[in-house]
């Protein structure tokens, strides 16, 4: 079935209200798109969804085929489907891409992937991607641009082959030839399976490769609008004030910039960074 | 070629390629290479080791040592390796510290165009303990010589002690030299990233495991079972 749904999705970050009760329904083989202007909560609900322990859900309800989606831990959602293509992809030093997608593959698999099964599939999506054919062997992300390291999301979610997958500015630092071809390769999964998609890109151009079947705009933590490509094509052309305006929206202020902020260091939530 | 060490000195000249398993509690390996050759040491002792390893490698041969400690009992690992002209010195030491591992390593750029390069890497378990000093040296005379190290410790639970020194001593110009540390538990982001493509934290220590303690499968593929040994060994540390 790979019916995702959201319900009044309230979410924190820290002491701040992020998401202010989002509705939202992807079914089999959709592909939505999620529009907004920075700091409004578009990486909020891709990371909330995926589980990630810094949003705190508040109110409402995540389920993906009636399962309790918000009571699973992050790697059992992957496990049921849920792919979240990263903005910033994390490098592994000493852990080769072999290992990590086995591992992955092997991790939601009652039998484990015979190599010979892996490595001849995982030498075509590197092929389709035009990645360089070391890649197997080199580290997680270790030393590659940031083009690289969203190509390798892209091989990891052709590998993974999920029911659902969220794709976070997946387009940024990719070249005009590499956003064509990752938008082929998704296509390419999207069209062989019921793959769903969630896309978060502030590109038109990458937008008009992938067609959304839906298209929404975020504003301060709630959809204030749905349509299909031609409204993508509309903010592309005119930007957001038009939306302000119609829906009498009022603007946020400087100092409620998104907060930017690492698991697991000392650093400080940095607001406004100079 | 396999030597089962249960002997207390072992000279070694040009033997090409060489697989130590070190079986004796107290152990000197003395060097003097003037061909290229591979040492592979496996510590296989039953309890406490003693390794000390001395000497030069010369005539511009390349010197490969890599030290594999998978031992549970308490390591005490001293070098002082010095590589003449033109020559080189490739270094490799992986530890799985259970218990209390300690090593003391110098490597010497002598002459000139000498190249020494220095790999650690180290898992500390709970309660064990790592005392890791490196000392790379560049002498007065080495122009153009090259000294690099790095070292990475990864702790898991809470270690005694997990410290390693990266030290350099350069007392010649033209030359290049570096060293870099890093050490501590699994990051949380890079944790998180691997939940999100279904690798739980056990899977993700298996791999960070794997990835510290395995040798480069070319350096043992001539040594099918022992690669099946350390694997075995490896994959016992994951239990």
């Amino acid at each position: 079935m790979n019916k995702l749904k959201i319900e009044d999705l309230h979410v924190k970050v820290e002491d701040k209200e992020i998401l202010k009760g989002l509705d939202l329904e992807i079914n089999p083989h959709e592909i939505h798109a999620i529009m907004g202007p920075n700091g409004n909560g578009k990486s909020t609900l891709l990371q909330t969804i995926m589980g990630h322990p810094k949003y705190i859900v508040t109110k409402g309800k995540i389920t993906f085929d009636d399962q309790d989606v918000l009571a699973m831990s992050v790697d059992q959602r992957s496990k049921i489907g849920l792919f979240l293509g990263m903005q910033y992809p994390m490098e592994i030093g000493g852990v080769t891409n072999s290992d990590f997608l086995r591992a992955a593959i092997n991790a939601r698999n009652t039998e484990n992937i015979s190599l010979f099964k892996f490595i001849k599939e995982m030498d075509a999506n590197i092929q389709k991607l035009k990645m360089k054919e070391d890649l197997a062997h080199r580290f997680v992300n270790d030393g590659f641009s940031g083009g690289e390291k969203k190509r390798n999301e892209i091989l990891q979610m052709l590998m993974l082959k999920p029911q659902i997958a969220m794709l976070d500015e997946i387009d940024s630092g990719l070249d005009v030839d590499a956003i064509k071809l990752v938008a082929d390769a998704i296509l390419d999964l999207y069209a062989k399976s019921d793959l769903s998609i969630m896309v978060v890109s502030h590109y038109e151009r990458f937008l008009s490769l992938l067609r959304p079947t839906h298209c929404h705009v975020l504003i301060d933590g709630k959809i204030v609008m749905s349509g299909d490509s031609e409204l993508a094509a509309k903010i592309d052309k005119d930007g957001y004030d038009w939306l302000y305006e119609e829906l009498a929206i009022a603007k946020k202020s400087p100092d409620e910039a998104p907060l930017v902020f690492s698991l697991g260091t000392c650093a400080k939530n940095v607001r406004n960074p100079k | 070629m396999i030597i089962e060490l249960n002997q207390n000195y072992l000279k070694i000249s040009d033997q090409r390629d060489l697989l130590i398993k070190v079986q004796s509690p107290e152990v000197h390996l003395d060097y003097e290479v003037s061909t290229d050759t591979r040492v592979i040491i496996i510590n296989d002792t039953t309890k406490d080791l003693h390794l000390k390893e001395s000497g030069f490698v010369t005539g511009g041969a390349e010197l490969l040592i890599a030290y594999l400690d998978l031992n549970q009992g308490k390591t005490f690992y001293e070098a002082d390796i010095k590589a003449d002209k033109d020559s080189s010195l490739k270094i490799i030491s992986k530890y799985l510290c259970s218990d209390q591992k300690k090593a003391d390593l110098k490597y010497t750029c002598l002459k000139e165009r000498s190249s020494i390069d220095i790999d650690n890497s180290a898992i500390v378990l709970d309660d064990a303990s790592l005392e890791l000093s490196c000392t790379g040296i560049i002498d007065k005379g080495a122009k153009r010589a090259k000294n690099h190290q790095s070292s990475r410790c990864l702790t898991v639970g809470k270690p005694k002690t997990a410290k390693i020194e990266p030290i350099l001593l350069i007392d010649e110009d033209d030359v290049e030299a570096s060293h870099s540390l890093s050490s501590g538990t699994i990051d949380e982001d890079v944790l998180f990233y691997m939940n999100t493509k279904g690798i739980d934290y056990n899977a993700a220590m298996r791999l960070f495991i794997s990835s510290y303690l395995t040798l480069d499968e070319r350096l043992l593929k001539d040594y099918p079972s022992i690669q099946d040994e350390i694997r075995k060994k490896v994959e016992q540390c994951l239990m």
